[in-house]
């Protein structure tokens, strides 16, 4: 056993078969992540411009005015855990298996959720 | 958050600008990294009418931009270029209006284009042109 100082990886829950809560459903929360599944949103930058998240030629993540477009609706999918686009179908992602720093879109991967 | 490696979503290089990439990086709270999720069934609706403080103009109602030197004359859209002429009344080539939407000035006469610098933006001709997401 290493002598290394706890880890996240390292702990884990007993949870009993019959306490074992359902996966929350369509419009209910999911309190670890937090967000409320398949519940179309938008996410606004902060900053004084206030501007969406959206999606550009088709994959690269940016900052934009609002508007109309799909482009900026995202969900949170319970059953792949991830963040999709409405308009591209494609999960929230950072580039080259999280080793990169740029955000996109991507198929959804079961190698990654 | 990345639980992985405490990397947060963030603006690249804080630059509050219009297309501005965004990248994952160490968290440090600033503004640049701090976002709000807006549920669409809890969004208000967003006004079509009066005043939008940001650019200070009023939403979707017609206007003339006239010039102060003495002949008041005003922009004209000719072609897609603009220029000044005498103003009248009513002339649609000479009315323009605020488009809430793509936040751009819109012709009344071609509502599909928008005041526009050329070259985007390298230029220092002003011209109307299609109204293109990559520059509201």
């Amino acid at each position: 056993m290493s002598n290394q100082a706890k880890a996240i990886n390292q702990e884990w829950d007993i949870v009993y078969e019959d306490d074992m809560p359902d996966e929350p459903k369509k419009g209910e929360l999911n309190e670890f992540f937090g967000f409320y599944v398949e519940r179309p949103f938008h996410i606004v930058s902060q900053m004084p411009g206030r501007r969406y998240l959206d999606v550009l030629d088709g994959r690269n993540i940016v900052i934009k005015t609002t508007n109309s477009y799909k482009s900026q609706v995202w969900w949170f999918d319970q059953k792949s855990k991830t963040i999709k686009n409405t308009q591209h179908g494609k999960s929230f992602d950072i580039q080259d298996a999280g080793r990169n720093r740029n955000m996109q879109i991507w198929g959804t991967n079961s190698g990654w959720f | 958050m990345n639980i992985q490696d405490n990397r947060v979503l963030d603006v690249q290089g804080g630059r509050d600008a219009e297309g501005q990439n965004c990248i994952v990086w160490k968290r440090h709270n600033g503004l640049n990294q701090r976002w709000k999720i807006l549920y669409l069934d809890e969004k208000k609706a967003e006004p079509t009418q009066g005043m939008d403080e940001d650019s200070g103009l009023y939403r979707n109602r017609p206007f003339y931009i006239i010039s102060r030197l003495p002949a008041k004359r005003a922009i004209t859209v000719t072609g897609s270029n603009l220029v000044i002429k005498t103003h009248k009344r009513d002339e649609v080539s000479q009315l323009f209006y605020f488009d809430h939407l793509t936040r751009t000035i819109k012709s009344q006469q071609f509502k599909g284009k928008s005041i526009d610098i050329q070259s985007s933006g390298r230029g220092r001709n002003l011209q109307i042109w299609n109204t293109n997401a990559r520059w509201w």
